[in-house]
């Protein structure tokens, strides 16, 4: 009975979080930092969203 | 019982965040190689982890406890942590652009930061009230950019000398990295 | 022919901890014997296993943009899942493990499969690369944690850990001649240091042709 209250729980946060990525989303860039640079060569984690390897695929 | 000071002096000096428990290393090799990055890094994280903790160690005692559901705490930190960072983007980007340029392109990146998650898990199995948590909360984040800052500062160095050839890159950091580890482990006698 | 490629290729070429430096957290943490490093490793086959098959079956209804968070979550549940079965069948694993175990969500080399090759490709190739680099990891923890061990404590030993019982110990080096800095932090990093310097030399002798700086 108590697994209905985590269901509710996880899809209350999981909503929270979508309103904020989409929140997040919508707000564009300042003007001066639309071409920040992270210099993070030599780090292999690619599933960071500002890996440098996901330029590639947003720029085709 | 350990007082509030304790718990920072220690989680700064002795039981390091990087030369201790071997946290947050991910980023710490990636990040690390110009003192300016390392320094916004830092406030990066001291941000995101003080103000995660907060709000895990509240949802866990004020929503997990009463409904027993003590299991979902690890899938409830994970997207508590993933929200704050979303939504602290959105209000740096918004008031404060000087901020984002200086801190804010970190801060994805330490969503899935191990130094994050271990210190809302570790508040909550090592029992602490509210202000030793947040004692905690300040001191690991601070021993963090201490750590990575001394880093950068080696690593700005390293890159201009004469190093052997299978140890360019990351091996020679490490080496540094555990003399670093010799260092401050002599600080154990200090508490 | 290619499944042989993918499946080894965990092991020296693309090695996840020493190669690629991901996951290095629970590495050095974790590495300090040789029942520690087999378990973790065993914990993070299984992760890897069931994180790459369920993201593959599920590759075609998670849109692009919220990808990760998705397979964060995904990946906590079979995380906690294994956590709690972990705790109720191998309890010494457990307390020697205390919260590695849950920070194998985070572990770089999971996210980084699931995002790199399960989410493109179907499910037995993925499962089959989960277990490829699950034993590469493994095996990499396996040497850090024996070198260290042997050095440190001068003892090797095996106990089964669903019941305690002693497999194997042998005494290597005397109790006088131990060097117990292997067993600290810095043995710990020095160690590392060390095995990834002769990865990337060993990398560097099979391409003496080329006039190059070095592997980064």
């Amino acid at each position: 009975m108590t697994y209905i209250y985590a269901i509710v729980f996880v899809g209350i946060l999981a909503m929270f979080y979508a309103l904020g990525y989409y929140l997040n989303h919508k707000t564009p860039l300042p003007k001066e930092c639309q071409d920040l640079k992270l210099e993070c060569e030599g780090c292999n984690i690619t599933s960071c969203e500002v890996h440098p390897v996901h330029d590639i695929k947003e720029e085709e | 019982m350990q007082t509030i000071f304790t718990i920072f002096l220690t989680a700064i000096l002795i039981n390091n965040v990087i030369l201790s428990k071997f946290l947050g290393m991910c980023p710490f090799l990636g990040v690390s190689r110009k003192t300016s990055s390392a320094l916004g890094m830092g406030f990066a994280v001291t941000f995101v982890i003080v103000g995660a903790s907060i709000f895990t160690y509240s949802l866990y005692y004020l929503v997990l406890v009463p409904l027993h559901l003590e299991y979902m705490d690890l899938i409830t930190f994970i997207l508590v942590i993933a929200s704050f960072v979303q939504f602290t983007e959105m209000f740096i980007k918004k008031f404060s652009p000087a901020l984002y340029k200086s801190l804010g392109i970190y801060l994805p990146l330490i969503t899935t930061n191990c130094a994050v998650l271990y210190v809302a898990l570790d508040n909550i199995s090592s029992k602490y009230d509210f202000w030793q948590m947040l004692a905690s909360a300040f001191g690991v984040p601070l021993g963090f950019t201490l750590i990575l800052y001394i880093f950068s500062c080696i690593r700005e160095r390293l890159d201009e000398s004469n190093v052997p050839l299978p140890f360019i890159g990351n091996p020679i950091a490490l080496v540094c990295a555990a003399i670093m580890a010799l260092a401050f482990s002599g600080l154990a006698g200090l508490i | 022919m290619n499944r042989m490629k993918n499946f080894t290729a965990g092991f020296i070429r693309e090695n996840p901890v020493f190669g690629l430096y991901l996951g290095i957290c629970s590495t050095l943490a974790i590495s300090t014997s040789l029942n520690n490093a087999l378990g973790m490793g065993i914990a993070v086959i299984l992760v890897l296993i069931v994180s790459n098959a369920v993201i593959s079956l599920m590759r075609n209804i998670i849109p692009d943009d919220i990808r990760i968070p998705v397979y964060i979550v995904i990946i906590a549940a079979i995380v906690k899942a294994i956590e709690m079965l972990i705790h109720a069948y191998m309890p010494s694993i457990y307390n020697a493990l205390g919260v590695f175990i849950q920070l194998i969500v985070v572990n770089c080399i999971i996210l980084g499969r699931a995002e790199a090759f399960a989410s493109k490709n179907n499910v037995f190739d993925s499962m089959l690369d989960g277990l490829g680099m699950g034993l590469g990891y493994t095996f990499s923890l396996v040497m850090i944690s024996v070198i260290r061990q042997v050095l440190g404590t001068g003892i090797i030993d095996l106990t089964n850990p669903m019941t305690d019982q002693l497999i194997f110990q042998l005494r290597i080096i005397p109790e006088n001649y131990k060097i117990s800095m292997f067993t600290t932090s810095t043995g710990a990093f020095l160690t590392f240091a060390l095995l990834a310097a002769a990865l990337a030399a060993y990398k560097n002798s099979l391409e003496p042709k080329t006039k190059k700086k070095g592997v980064k």
